[in-house]
């Protein structure tokens, strides 16, 4: 192939000479060039080798779906050589091949072809079982495609969000007047087009195709009310006309996903060109009407010097034409319409050198061109639920049924002259737009917040289009020879007959027995004729065998534009920039981050229960309940009673599901009349006011209450041990002596200055403690205070790491690691907390069952082993002994810094529950120890006197 | 409010018994041919001679009556039928798919296998499916290109880590390989994964689990089918039930609790049969509420997305549960991704775009350095999904209905073993077992299945 | 992306909702058998077709809400007004975080 005088078609700037390699050859093409039509006017024939066979492959198509314009530009695998436009500096290499393109060693494949029918790795390497593992290598060795580079960085992408009326997919003729006559009914329109220019096939048409097709590009882009997308693709229509489109020309994103709610899609993709199945029709040099029209008249690269062309439309005509203008010596027209066809093309590796026609005729060409039909990509339909009918008149699929707000123009609805395509097509606009109208009214009326808009939404504007004609055209699909049907998956019309025999004989099965169609195309250029053969195989019409379902996307999409933007934000507290300045351990809990310790959680343990300590636990769920009917709210979510909790109380309670299962835990305020704070573990915090919400809306809508949560409103501060009192007595106004301020009471005064703090007295660390709740804004400074006031008193901060250990001590369960998807309440031992006196609450039918008969549920215990020193991991198995029969697992365990012991929690089953029970402990090394079944779940201070101070 | 009446009160065990001799009376041995080896001797002397292979199996007229009709043709039903033929000498079976074998969750999975559990009963049942699939190739002389790749389970949080303990540790005293690694192995075993500690979601360990991996979903589905038929059992492609026949029951037409199965109405005209199995996935409640028997189950899409080939560079099959996303490489050189099943339930198998969006995000998170690859295609199937993620097997309250269903996202690693016990089940007249945990009547006595436990622990 | 109609904020897409499951009437716990509260708990209807359901506007004004939808084909076939009876108690909730896991699904 060589490079053309100056045509006044091109598309190529010969003033901008673009530099760039080709498997480390230096290769000059021009701005305006794909890859592929650069590569093909320096002379190369060979692009690819073949999946499978290796077999020499050239240009087919010369655009986005070429089978063999698969190549690797730098770190970009797969990059498809007849769409993507040159740049200078690309280094472009051939995929697939070894060692080269043009002498390729796994090419003796080819020779050995008849054995490796399609599916033959079904029937073999089964014997001897263990050398499939060598063998699974080997044919990894044989996929195709090209290199990820792990090194490359990832580049940007993003998305947007779009409401246009109308969206156009299709920049074709048929497409630009719907987005025309769409915009002059005043919609705001999408045209969408997935190459890069508007004019679709016009494009490599005649002068006159071009000039109609520039006319009409100059007014879309006029248009005020029309987006223009070039080099993007709808890839997808989901539900509800959820358009994606991916956006190749965004000018940061490398691309750009868009999702657009279109009120209506018009789908306009026109057709796409179809193989033809014969001998040697994968041969360099054997290419489609469409692929010599585009080389010619686009890119001024001359295909060819003899040609053969078989044409049985329109378009195989204007190729003899443009071959005639690019000086190629057009041997031989052979008309498939008058019955003409063509046998065979025979040749050596590199190019066809003759074509064998159905007269008998063998005549010497390196070029033949074939026009035989199209593929109707109806992908975009299929999505919204249309099976494509076959058409043996015209020779193609046509859509069946299609939703009212999806339309049909182009090829993909008939046929015509221009002129008829350009009318269907405006016709085509304006009912788009009347109905993205009637949508638009629909929707509002179905917001009645909304205020509404004048038009009534009426009947869905009937279609009152002239249907396009279909044009006859000859049934051509197979030769009287065979050839290949799938190029990308180097799959042959004979393996289809073979597959179709052994009875993989419906078109899903065959496809998925010879994987035809499952290649980068996926079906646009195979699947017609895959189903031809078949139905030919069969003894039956197309028609009777059917066609796949096209699946989306309409064209591959990165995953980086899929991705976009990584957006996984983290939640941390007011006091977080502290505790980073203190180099604190971050652990991620859920969506926060917070400090698991500060060097040292045993030393941070010891001087709370000796000193004082602060612990930042803002992650805790927060929940302002106000309103008089609180009480009923809290009976019906916690399985206690909470009607008595006086003005100034603190309770603990625990939540279950409706089937008993522990939910969530946590205490609840009664801070004054018709108020209270509610706390939930921090990864319930959303959970529980779903939940909440859930009894008021459906079960009680009578009930006054509010929710809202204000776990990020408050900082949450934990002062701990036995100096605690002294710390915070020296910043508040609140009276912490012991009896005007006692154990689980709660206040509410000044803290460090800071007014408006909730003050309240648990004790989830086993000590005398105040938890403070400061309005985020000034957490941190109460925090700094405390730290500076507390300096003579020894107070130091602590992290998660050492409140888990000290709750261990202390003996409390965590909901979701003591307990787990399947722990019904009485197994945690807090039976006297289920009140089933009550007259409802959220899991009372299922524990009223289980506290009949617990026995078949296990225990929650404290565990400690025989051997002091040795604390077997969280989750080690609990088993009978000298047994692998599982009794239970450990569901915490720590060092003691307090104890300087090992201690446990675990849940056993309830034969091994008693105080005392002898327990065998699997390692997770495998050995086995003995443990004992303690009293209590507190090992420190099971009284709780020193919280109690 | 009635529907596990009959649970309590009947013993399904019990009539299937007493109506087991008529029913399996008529036992035939195999009609089918002797099976042509399949061999690369065989391959080379077809293609030499450019000869046919027989079909995989034959197309034969649909008869008035078997002695069991499995409706659903994908590898339950047909593992199901093999087992009938193979370890029981039962024969005259016939199973009917409305589309085409293979059609359902069996064709549109992501072909992982593994046996890494976290209940006993769990780890026990898929171990024996897991060894089933090992021996495959050989047993039915078909390659189904068993993977044995590896299987990881990254652990982003300590809870999760402590999950995977958890699981590791059940595994270990089943003698399953499984343990778990952190993340410098993990990044030995997979080094396109990002494994520093600076992302949102570091990777701090993994389960991992050695005998786990990937496998041909279409060749089980294919050579069971040929097997099956071997042995003489009929496969009926695009052949729909419309309705279950019943006689006795307390419902309408003989139907439901008490009842006895009597045939299949198809749109090719009435079936008789004493046994019917139901082995079909997203659409099990609809075929057992035409035998008067309620499922706890609802359909939800699960989805799965394929990549563009490249060279190969995953050696392993990830799965991150925090990131809900799996993912494996086949040796075409595509990857292979699933998640979640889609939050509510539909029938639907067209797929969503927020699908993909999330997938892309999250396998990126793992493996910053492939956002140049491309989505190639998109597809769901139809889970059913039981509350506590384990399967209903076995009898049920009508004589002669058996169920294998509400296999949720587990249905094709389960398949060998399902077909095995449901055959025995079947034969036998007594539940197996190691199905045991998995009879129906569990929901009304609330015993459900820890497998869940798992999924619900924090992480 | 699915349109699902909320009787305050008009259509909005399925995400901004979570789904709740089918509408079942809670029986009375303190009467209910066993066997009645665990109908109430696991069964499901299930139909291929037109489902009463219970779902959540999450992020919009957050209220439950009861809708019709084909199962079939998505399409709601009624439009909640506001202050239609609403939906119903979920028996399933504590796996609501938890329903998004894959641990099994590979």
């Amino acid at each position: 192939m060589i490079r053309l005088p100056q045509q006044s078609s091109e598309v190529i700037d010969r003033g901008a000479p673009l530099r760039f390699t080709w498997n480390d050859k230096p290769v000059t093409g021009f701005a305006g060039d794909t890859i592929a039509s650069a590569i093909a006017a320096s002379g190369t024939r060979i692009f690819a080798r073949s999946m499978k066979y290796h077999r020499p492959r050239g240009l087919l198509t010369a655009d986005f779906w070429d089978p063999n314009g698969f190549v690797q530009v730098g770190d970009d695998p797969n990059v498809r050589a007849g769409h993507r436009l040159l740049e200078n500096g690309m280094d472009v290499s051939a995929q697939n091949v070894w060692p080269s393109l043009d002498y390729d060693i796994k090419a003796a494949n080819g020779v050995v072809g008849r054995f490796l029918t399609a599916g033959f790795y079904y029937k073999t390497f089964m014997k001897p079982a263990s050398l499939w593992p060598t063998y699974e290598k080997v044919l990894a060795q044989f996929a195709p495609g090209g290199k990820v580079d792990l090194s490359s960085p990832p580049r940007y992408h993003d998305k947007r969000y779009a409401h246009p009326d109308v969206v156009v997919a299709g920049g074709g003729p048929a497409g630009m007047a719907a987005a025309l006559g769409a915009a002059l009914e005043g919609a705001r329109v999408m045209l969408v087009e997935h190459n890069h220019h508007l004019g679709g096939h016009l494009l490599w048409g005649t002068d006159e195709d071009r000039a109609a097709a520039a006319t009409l590009a100059e007014q879309c882009e006029a248009a005020e009310n029309i987006e223009v997308l070039l080099n993007s693709t709808v890839t997808g229509r989901y539900e509800d006309n959820w358009c994606a489109i991916a956006q190749r020309s965004h000018d940061k994103a490398v691309e750009r996903l868009i999702k657009a709610r279109a009120k209506t899609l018009v789908v306009a993709p026109g057709l796409i060109e179809r193989p033809y199945v014969f001998a040697g029709n994968d041969k360099p040099g054997v290419m489609l009407a469409g692929a010599a029209r585009r080389l010619i008249n686009m890119y001024s690269v001359k295909p060819g010097e003899r040609a053969v062309v078989l044409t049985a439309n329109a378009e195989g005509d204007q190729a003899v034409d443009a071959l005639e203008r690019a000086g190629v010596d057009v041997v031989a027209v052979v008309d498939a319409r008058t019955g003409g066809n063509v046998i065979a093309a025979h040749g050596g590796a590199k190019s066809v050198e003759e074509v064998e026609l159905g007269d008998g005729r063998k005549i010497e060409a390196d070029l033949l061109i074939t026009a035989v039909g199209w593929t109707a990509p109806t992908s975009l339909l299929n999505l919204a639920g249309d099976r494509p009918e076959y058409d043996p008149v015209a020779a193609r699929f046509f859509s069946s049924k299609v939703p009212d707000n999806i339309l049909v123009a182009g090829g993909l609805a008939g046929d015509g002259s221009l002129d008829e395509l350009l009318i269907h097509g405006t016709a085509t606009g304006e009912l788009a737009a009347r109905r993205a109208s009637h949508v638009a009214a629909t929707l509002q009326s179905l917001t009645p917040r909304a205020e509404s808009i004048a038009a009534p939404a009426g009947d869905m504007p009937a279609d009152n289009r002239n249907p396009l004609a279909r044009d006859n055209h000859p049934e051509l699909h197979r030769s009287t020879t065979h050839g290949i049907v799938d190029y990308s998956e180097d799959v042959g019309s004979k393996d289809l007959f073979a597959a179709a025999k052994e009875g993989y004989d419906s078109v899903e099965l065959i496809k998925r027995f010879t994987t035809a169609t499952m290649g980068p195309a996926q079906g646009k250029l195979e699947t017609v004729n895959t189903v031809a053969v078949l139905a030919e195989a069969r003894g039956e019409t197309i028609s009777e065998v059917g066609t796949t379902v096209w699946r989306p996307p309409y064209a591959p999409v990165t995953l980086g534009a899929l991705g976009g933007r990584i957006f996984e934000p983290v939640r941390v507290s007011s006091i977080q920039p502290w505790h980073e300045a203190q180099r604190a351990k971050p652990i991620l809990a859920g969506q926060w981050i917070r400090p698991e310790h500060y060097g040292n959680p045993a030393a941070e343990v010891r001087n709370v229960r000796e000193n004082v300590g602060l612990i930042d636990v803002s992650p805790l769920g927060k929940l302002d309940l106000r309103g008089p009917d609180v009480p009923k709210l809290l009976e019906q979510l916690y399985t206690n009673k909470w009607q008595k909790l006086p003005v100034g109380g603190v309770r603990y309670g625990v939540m279950c599901a409706e089937d008993g299962i522990v939910m969530d835990d946590g205490v609840t305020a009664h801070l004054g009349d018709d108020h209270y704070l509610m706390t939930t573990t921090s990864s319930g915090a959303a959970r529980v006011w779903e939940w909440a919400e859930n009894w008021l809306q459906t079960e009680h809508p009578d009930w006054k209450v509010h929710v809202t949560p204000v776990t990020t409103a408050f900082t949450s501060i934990n002062v701990a041990g036995p100096k605690s009192r002294q710390l915070v007595s020296r910043l508040t106004d609140v009276d912490l002596t012991p009896d005007s301020f006692g154990y689980m009471q709660v206040r509410q005064g000044t803290v460090a200055g800071v007014d408006d703090c909730i003050m309240w007295r648990i004790g989830f660390t086993g000590e005398l403690s105040y938890e403070i709740h400061v309005p985020s804004g000034h957490g941190l400074h109460v925090w700094e205070q405390l730290l500076a006031e507390g300096d003579d008193l020894g107070v130091k901060p602590f992290g998660l790491e050492a409140q888990r250990i000290m709750r261990l001590e202390k003996g409390h369960f965590i909901v979701g690691q003591d307990t787990d998807g399947l722990t019904k309440m009485p197994t945690v031992g807090l039976n006297g907390l289920i009140k089933l006196d009550k007259d409802d609450f959220a899991g009372k039918a299922e524990l009223s069952y289980a506290l009949a008969d617990d026995s078949g549920l296990p225990k929650l215990v404290a565990i400690q082993t025989a051997d002091p020193s040795i604390v077997p991991e969280e989750a080690s198995q609990i088993v009978r002994a000298g047994t692998n029969e599982i009794l239970g697992r450990i569901t915490s365990s720590r060092m003691s810094p307090t104890l300087k012991r090992s201690i446990c929690l675990g849940q056993v089953a309830s034969e091994a529950a008693a105080p005392g029970t002898t327990l065998t402990v699997v390692m997770t090394t495998g050995e086995r120890i003995t443990a004992k079944v303690m009293e209590h779940h507190a090992h420190f201070d099971p009284e709780g006197e020193r919280l109690r101070v | 409010m009635t529907a596990f009446k009959h649970l309590l009160s009947t013993s399904p065990l019990a009539s299937a018994r007493e109506s087991a001799s008529s029913a399996l009376g008529s036992l035939k041995p195999g009609s089918g041919s002797k099976p042509p080896r399949y061999s690369a001797a065989g391959l080379f002397v077809k293609g030499a001679k450019s000869q046919d292979w027989p079909r995989v199996w034959r197309e034969v007229d649909l008869q008035k009556s078997y002695d069991v009709i499995i409706i659903g043709g994908g590898v339950h039903g047909l593992a199901t039928a093999y087992y009938l033929a193979t370890n029981h000498g039962i024969t005259n079976v016939a199973v009917l798919d409305k589309a085409y074998l293979g059609s359902g969750g069996s064709g549109r999975n992501t072909a992982i296998v593994r046996s890494n559990y976290l209940t006993p009963e769990g780890v026990a049942f898929y171990d024996r499916s897991l060894s089933l699939y090992n021996t495959m190739s050989t047993d039915l002389n078909l390659n189904v290109m068993f993977s044995e790749r590896g299987h990881m389970t990254l652990a982003h949080t300590d809870g999760a880590l402590r999950t995977m303990r958890w699981r590791a540790e059940v595994n270990k005293l089943q003698d399953i390989n499984s343990s778990v690694i952190d993340a410098d192995e993990v990044k030995k075993l997979a080094p396109s994964l990002d494994t520093s500690p600076n992302t949102r979601y570091p990777i701090l360990g993994a389960l991992y689990h050695p005998p786990g991996g990937t496998i041909r979903h279409d060749a089980v589905v294919w050579g069971y089918a040929r097997g099956a038929d071997h042995r003489g059992v009929e496969m009926h492609q695009k052949t729909e039930v419309y309705d279950i026949l019943c006689e006795g029951g307390s419902g309408p037409d003989g139907k439901g609790p008490g009842g006895k199965v009597t045939g299949v109405r198809t749109n090719r005209g009435d079936i008789s049969a004493p046994i019917v199995v139901n082995c079909t996935a997203g659409w099990a409640t609809t075929i057992s509420d035409m035998a008067g028997v309620k499922l706890p189950i609802t359909t939800h899409p699960l989805q799965a997305a394929v990549t563009e080939p490249v060279k190969v560079f995953l050696p392993t099959v990830v799965v991150s549960g925090s990131l809900h996303v799996y993912v494996s490489q086949t040796d075409r050189g595509e990857l292979v991704f699933g998640a979640s099943v889609d939050p509510y339930a539909t029938y639907s198998m067209k797929g969503s775009l927020e699908f993909t969006e999330e997938l892309a995000g999250h396998v990126l998170e793992l493996m910053p350095n492939i956002g140049r690859m491309r989505l190639l295609r998109q597809w769901a199937g139809l889970c059913d999904m039981t509350p506590d993620y384990s399967p209903i097997m076995g009898f049920t309250p009508v004589d002669g209905f058996l169920c294998d269903v509400g296999w949720g996202t587990y249905g094709f690693k389960a398949g060998p073993v399902s077909g095995e016990q449901m055959a025995e089940a079947i034969a036998t007249k007594a539940t197996p077992k190691l199905i045991e945990p998995f009879k129906l009547s569990r929901f009304a006595t609330g015993q459900l299945v820890g497998e869940k436990g798992a999924a619900a622990v924090g992480h | 992306m699915m349109l699902v109609p909320c009787p305050n904020c008009g259509p909005r897409n399925s995400s901004d909702l979570r789904y709740v499951g089918e509408s079942h009437s809670r029986p009375n716990p303190n009467t209910a058998t066993p066997e009645e509260w665990r109908t109430y708990l696991y069964m499901e209807d299930n139909p291929a077709g037109p489902l009463k359901e219970t779902w959540y506007c999450r992020s919009g004004c957050r209220q439950y809400f009861t809708a019709v939808r084909n199962t079939s084909t998505n399409e709601f076939e009624n439009h909640p007004l506001p202050g239609a009876k609403i939906g119903s108690v979920d028996p399933s909730f504590h796996y609501v975080s938890e329903s998004k896991s894959v641990e099994g699904n590979q």
